[in-house]
């Protein structure tokens, strides 16, 4: 899957996993996992930043998500 | 089979919505479980999960689907019950800050705003800026090793310190330009020393034409940054709802 994507796939991967990874509703209770386990799975993809710059190596320019153009 | 956790997607605004069917993770059908007028959407999972790229795919895709029918509070990602009880428990205990929050969050976007820089290019030109220790620092090379030692950690403290204040500058100007359009912000700068500034702007969906065509202007203006627009996504930056460990459920 991962081959497959496309420059602006990628970068919507990465943006996406930075807010999955760290943002969003964080319960404490019971779950199993913790943050830093998942961290730990996404070992290809720990250097999430690091690949922000790389990304700076392709084109840049206002990239938008495809939903974007969609919205009403 | 009896799963082996449950895993959540998001609380969604409402006590129904529209199916999703097997979009879940390994393909399992999303199910939705309701407390008054909010719901949780969640999925079985057979095995210990061993997440990979395709599950963030399948999560976010979810959140999307959810959200394009009502106000969401994403998950983070990889949260995982191991009970199908403790489902209805979370809604009912946590309801109050889920309802403020869906209300607040209704009908707003989260675009994200990278800001890159060439940090070694930003330094050169303070280095210039200082000819004055430059030539103290020649004067001084002729010194004890330790003083040398001691006389270029205190040349790079300085240059750190000049690079966050520039940042600071300029990040500043970033976000002046934007915030107006914005409803709020979250604003990191100096991630790293390359990532200028990496920002999320909470922005009313009627308003995001006018923030879109700000970034424009504000890319225009700052010739000598990078920036990467991304968006409109769900208010991952926004939900404000991150329990300390360790607290009482």
């Amino acid at each position: 899957m991962t081959e497959a994507l496309s420059t602006s796939g990628r970068v919507t991967l990465l943006e996406a996993l930075d807010r999955l990874l760290n943002k969003g509703v964080m319960i404490n209770g019971d779950i199993t996992i913790s943050v830093a386990d998942v961290d730990l799975i996404f070992v290809g993809l720990r250097v999430l930043l690091a690949s922000v710059e790389t990304a700076d190596r392709l084109r840049w320019g206002i990239r938008e998500r495809e939903p974007v153009e969609s919205l009403p | 089979m009896t799963a082996a956790g449950f895993y959540v997607y998001c609380v969604a605004d409402g006590p129904t919505g529209p199916t999703i069917g097997r979009k879940g993770l390994q393909g399992k059908e999303v199910m939705q479980v309701s407390h008054r007028d909010v719901r949780l959407l969640w999925s079985e999972m057979d095995a210990k999960p061993a997440f990979a790229e395709g599950d963030v795919l399948a999560h976010e895709a979810v959140v999307e689907l959810a959200w394009a029918h009502s106000a969401v509070l994403p998950m983070r990602f990889g949260t995982v019950f191991p009970a199908r009880e403790a489902l209805p428990e979370i809604l009912a205990r946590l309801y109050p800050r889920f309802r403020v929050s869906l209300d607040r969050l209704a009908g707003k976007v989260e675009v994200g705003v990278k800001v890159l820089w060439e940090a070694e290019a930003i330094k050169e030109e303070l280095r210039a800026l200082r000819p004055g220790t430059e030539r103290c620092s020649e004067n001084l090379n002729g010194g004890s090793p330790a003083k040398s030692y001691l006389w270029r950690r205190f040349q790079e403290h300085l240059l750190e310190r000049g690079l966050k204040e520039k940042a600071a500058d300029v990040a500043g100007e970033v976000n002046t330009s934007l915030q107006p359009w914005a409803s709020e912000a979250e604003v990191k700068v100096l991630r790293t020393e390359n990532l200028l500034m990496s920002a999320a702007y909470l922005v009313r969906r009627d308003r995001l034409e006018g923030f879109r065509t700000q970034l424009g202007r504000v890319k225009e203006a700052q010739p000598r940054l990078k920036f990467l627009f991304s968006g409109p996504w769900p208010p991952y930056s926004f939900v404000g709802i991150e329990e300390p460990r360790g607290e009482e459920p």
